[in-house]
């Protein structure tokens, strides 16, 4: 039994290795890709259209609106990144059903690949809509002496991403390997359906995370002013 | 849990050639195709909306062209209303018109005929009472009712008027002084003489001229002497009293034409 499938490995050439993480992720990628073509190589613009578009442009269509409820003003401009995280990884997570399939979400590589790219994406989005200086000062927001713990915790919640995720997938893996070995009959399919359904949760709460991490590091803060007066001087009638 | 930094490296490309697929097959083409979609439907909801805004404009032309056609039509059919009723007032006047004078014509010729068959009537009993009266004059008639007579013409030739005796003087020297005597029985000379003396002594301003008396007889005067000089009568005879009496009796009867009409035409006008 093994608990990462970077442990399986087909070829390697010094640093350079061929796992069950990459190989899986290539076929992934295949499916989405070619499902993509496929499906957007006869779009067709007019009011009529086919139920495999229809169904791609729901899903295009949710994404978008989940991206502007988190609070992101134009969401085509974040649907490329976070469109990709959020189908990269719930087709990873229900390509499980699949026996012998190894989840490249279970591999603690892929998901810190992942957060790292998210880690990347919340200084670049927020440079890109804050500019530089005023990006640089959220991180003294409410007061400097915060800059440090700012600092740990856009670290630690990067780590926290990758953590949950591939702690979730490969709790679910072992668990239904496990089950398989002790019982081979109906808990396992119980299993992978729960499986299915904690994939999907993992895939919109990565999704969503990423989506509000961004969102706050890229909304202009507006500070408003505010001027005190001394109170005035009170006369002898008042008195 | 140990971490494959090549792994991680490789998948994070893995990740980002994935992204730029996705882009490039999956969202740009979706995005562009719901874009294009959302622009048709705009372009087809704004077409839609000007045309229910012309479909407004006409709908308002033609509810205000057809109420326009409906006063027209209305303001039409009162006209015609009015014309026809005047047309129908027309024809009902012209046709009252051509009653009344169709009436007027007929109870004129009935009102015509009615008073001609009086005249008739009244001709023939006058005619009967004048050949009574003539029956009975005749009868009566003599000498002696002659010179009765012709001393009542002496007498009223003496007691002529000024301005009658001016006329009859004027008449006699018209006439050349001749004179002609007509009556029924013929008169004896000293009758004549005595005439023209009258005449001689009343009316000649000129004393050498001399009035020329002839004699004439007409039964028809039934009884009577009648004297003639250039227009100018002096009578005394049944047949004066005669068309006196038959004056009298038209008088009475009113039986001139003239009058009944202008009679009937006042009534028909009121």
């Amino acid at each position: 039994m093994h608990i990462s499938p970077d442990e399986i490995i087909y070829w390697q050439y010094g640093f350079i290795k061929l796992n069950a993480t990459l190989v899986f992720t290539w076929a992934v990628m295949l499916v989405l890709v070619i499902s993509a073509y496929l499906i957007t190589r006869k779009l067709n613009r007019k009011v009529h259209r086919s139920r495999w578009q229809n169904g791609l442009e729901i899903i295009v269509i949710t994404i978008m609106q989940q991206i502007a409820e988190a609070g992101l003003a134009k969401p085509k401009q974040y649907m490329g990144f976070l469109g990709t995280l959020f189908l990269f990884i719930a087709m990873t997570n229900l390509l499980t059903i699949i026996p012998n399939f190894e989840p490249p979400t279970g591999s603690l590589s892929t998901t810190v690949a992942l957060a790292f790219c998210v880690f990347i994406s919340v200084p670049f989005y927020g440079i890109k809509n804050k500019g530089l200086k005023e990006y640089l000062l959220s991180y003294t927001q409410p007061t400097l002496f915060m800059l440090p713990f700012n600092i740990i915790g856009e670290l630690s919640r990067t780590l926290a991403l990758a953590v949950r995720l591939f702690g979730n997938m490969m709790s679910g893996a072992m668990i239904i390997a496990i089950l398989l070995v002790i019982s081979p009959l109906i808990f396992p399919v119980i299993m992978s359906i729960l499986g299915l359904l904690t994939g999907m949760v993992q895939a919109y709460i990565f999704f969503v995370l990423a989506s509000v991490y961004i969102a706050a590091a890229s909304v202009i803060n507006k500070h408003q002013s505010l001027t005190l007066h001394p109170p005035k001087p009170m006369t002898p009638k008042e008195k | 849990m140990p971490i494959d930094w090549f792994t991680v490296i490789a998948q994070a490309i893995n990740f980002l050639i994935l992204l730029w697929l996705l882009k490039r097959f999956l969202y740009r083409p979706i995005i562009d195709g719901l874009d294009a979609r959302e622009s048709k439907i705009a372009g087809v909801l704004a077409d839609a909306d000007n045309k229910k805004k012309q479909a407004l404009e006409l709908q308002n032309q033609y509810e205000k062209s057809l109420n326009s056609i409906e006063q027209q039509g209305t303001k039409i059919v009162a006209s015609a209303k009015k014309e026809a009723e005047l047309t129908a007032k027309n024809i009902l006047d012209e046709a009252r018109q051509s009653a009344d004078i169709l009436l007027k014509k007929r109870l004129a010729a009935m009102q015509q005929e009615i008073s001609q068959s009086r005249q008739d009537v009244l001709q023939e009993s006058m005619r009967e009472v004048y050949a009574l009266c003539r029956k009975v004059l005749g009868d009566l008639a003599d000498n002696e009712l002659e010179s009765m007579l012709f001393e009542k013409l002496i007498q009223r030739l003496n007691t002529l008027e000024e301005n009658q005796s001016s006329e009859l003087k004027h008449a006699l020297v018209n006439s050349g002084n001749r004179v002609l005597v007509r009556s029924v029985f013929s008169l004896s000379n000293v009758q004549l003489s005595r005439l023209q003396h009258c005449l001689q002594d009343k009316f000649v301003t000129d004393k050498q001229q001399t009035i020329e008396v002839t004699q004439s007889l007409v039964p028809q005067l039934i009884t009577g002497v009648e004297l003639t000089l250039n227009g100018w009568k002096i009578s005394w005879s049944a047949q004066n009293y005669l068309t006196e009496l038959q004056q009298q009796v038209e008088a009475a009867l009113d039986l001139s034409p003239s009058n009944n009409n202008t009679d009937e035409h006042a009534e028909s006008a009121n």
